[in-house]
């Protein structure tokens, strides 16, 4: 029965270790067990085979080869170092450490903790992006209940950047910003900030929100009428942007202010500029009590248009321009005289150009002429029919 | 004894062993050549606490285990025994019978020398170095535990697990 086997013990038999009685039993029972008594001849051959493997030479050459490297005093091979066992587990936990707490801090929802802080982030956190900003914002802290109510909505204004501008009286300039842990407020909208996106650890990621076009546009009607925001179109917003640089270039250089000028090209056109209040320095040329009664002077048809910087340039102009009379007086410094073959519209900078329109035949002298900021870029005449 | 005399004493006993644990030639010759120079650079310090080739013995298979353990970790599986693609267990001693042809008979043909080797090197690392001190070294059981650093008890319940598989790769090659 292999319960009564003896093969955990015939390894010591072989070895002369068993004790006199342990050796006397296995050998009692190795003399009644036949199976027993085969598996101890099987490993006495298996020693014996073992013990009879030659004992190889060593291989010509090694002892000199071992000679050189004593010699040359080589240290043996390096076998690769590894930190003991604790010292791993210690190096893997720091490591994990670090890891886990980059990550974390990284994750985590980053909570205002005070006053200003929250009132801050119901803001929006504006940072500077120059697109959106609040009419009549809240000198003071709102109250809790509005803050609460100002993430989704300042979720839903980020959002609403895709579609066009919100422009401010107050001219701020501003952008939403998502909360740093890419957590959703509420029924937000998803917002692309610069948070690595997901839930917060453990909670699973909320499916983003569906709108159809017409909820989103009810959305954004309702919260431009809680934010006291207007939108404007992309165009109305680089025009007034333009408008307003423009104005500010002119203010600068001491030449004219055009105030009111939004949507125009801000430039002051002489005595033609309908309608427009010309404040500063501009020569008043007393053309504005005759306008009515000056009378069309034909162009002559080689004049193209001109540009001129100074007074005899100016003067050349004029003449081969057919007007009457002498050029206004202006400073070649700050500004450039305008004279087109026809009436002036405006003029703009565009594509590293400025482009001068005007509308082509014969108009009266104080249309065919207009004074621009002094600029470095060429000049194209654009006629407009 | 200077460095000279003793490498020229034990040359041939550690290549010996190197040759058994490796399996072969180009290895055994890296390693002895290693554990002597280890064992040169640490004879200073040699106090005597054991015989001069027990002290070397256990610097060979130190350098060997160490080099096989950096071996298993670069990826190099030639030292991963064949359990482990067949799927078997080593350490299970198979149910012998009694009407199984005797190993001795297979064992006496010209081939043994390799096929014994062979079932060597399938053998785990402790188990080969302790049935090669124990068969081939002829080492006592307290030379084995002092050389591999293992308890007595330790030694003889290893030695003699290692003796059944070692029968077993044998039976299998010598059946097949």
């Amino acid at each position: 029965m292999n319960s009564e086997h003896v093969i955990e013990s015939l390894s010591e038999l072989i070895d002369g270790r068993l004790a006199e009685d342990r050796r006397a039993a296995v050998e009692a029972h190795l003399s009644a067990c036949p199976s027993c008594a085969s598996e101890l001849d099987d490993l006495k051959a298996v020693a014996a085979s073992l013990k009879a493997l030659p004992r190889a030479p060593l291989p010509v050459g090694f002892m000199q080869r071992l000679e050189r490297r004593r010699l040359a005093g080589e240290a043996p091979k390096k076998d690769y170092v590894f930190l003991p066992f604790p010292a791993r587990v210690a190096a893997f936990a720091l490591s994990s450490f670090i890891v886990g707490f980059v990550v974390f801090e990284n994750f985590r929802a980053k909570k205002p903790s005070t006053e200003v802080e929250r009132y801050m982030a119901a803001q929006g956190d504006m940072a500077a992006s120059g697109i959106v900003s609040k009419l009549d914002a809240p000198a003071a802290a709102p109250p809790a209940a509005e803050e609460k109510d100002a993430a989704p909505l300042r979720a839903r204004a980020a959002k609403s950047m895709a579609f066009g501008s919100l422009s401010g009286k107050t001219g701020a300039v501003a952008a939403v910003r998502g909360n740093a842990s890419g957590r959703y407020d509420g029924d937000a909208l998803p917002i692309a900030g610069r948070s690595f996106g997901g839930a917060p650890i453990g909670e699973k990621a909320p499916e983003p929100p569906k709108y159809t076009n017409e909820q989103l546009q009810a959305g954004l009607e309702k919260e431009k009428r809680e934010l006291g925001m207007r939108v404007m179109s992309l165009d109305e917003v680089h025009s007034q942007k333009r408008a307003e640089a423009e104005a500010q270039f002119l203010e600068d250089s001491g030449i004219a202010t055009v105030a009111g000028a939004g949507g125009g090209a801000g430039v002051m056109m002489g005595p033609a500029a309908k309608g427009a209040a010309i404040e500063g320095s501009t020569p008043d040329l007393g053309y504005a009590s005759k306008r009515k009664t000056r009378p069309a002077i034909a162009v002559p048809a080689p004049f193209q248009g001109a540009v001129a910087a100074d007074e005899a340039s100016a003067r050349a102009a004029w003449r081969d321009a057919g007007l009457p009379g002498s050029p206004p007086a202006f400073d070649g410094e700050k500004s450039m005289l305008i004279i087109v073959p026809g009436a002036v519209i405006d003029a703009r900078e565009s594509a590293g150009q400025i482009v001068v329109r005007y509308r082509p035949g014969e108009a009266p002298a104080a249309k065919r002429w207009a004074l621009i900021p002094r600029s470095p870029l060429p000049v194209a005449f654009e006629p407009k029919l | 004894m200077d460095e000279r005399e003793f490498l020229d004493a034990n040359a041939q006993l550690a290549y010996n062993l190197a040759l058994r644990l490796t399996g072969n030639a180009s290895d055994a010759e890296d390693l002895a050549q290693d554990a002597l120079l280890r064992a040169l650079k640490a004879l200073p310090s040699f106090r005597g606490d054991s015989s001069v080739s027990t002290w070397l013995y256990r610097i060979v298979t130190n350098t060997w285990k160490n080099r096989v353990r950096s071996e298993k970790r670069r990826g190099l599986w030639k030292m991963i025994p064949l359990s482990f693609f067949t799927g078997e267990d080593e350490d299970e001693p198979r149910e012998f019978k009694a009407d199984d042809a005797p190993l001795d008979a297979g064992l006496e043909t010209e081939q043994t020398g390799e096929m014994v080797q062979k079932a060597l090197l399938e053998l785990d690392e402790e188990s080969r170095a302790i049935v090669v001190l124990r068969d081939i070294e002829d080492r006592s059981y307290e030379e084995i535990a002092s050389t591999l650093d293992l308890p007595i008890g330790t030694v003889k319940s290893r030695l003699s697990r290692a003796r059944q598989a070692l029968k077993e790769r044998l039976r299998k090659k010598v059946s097949s």
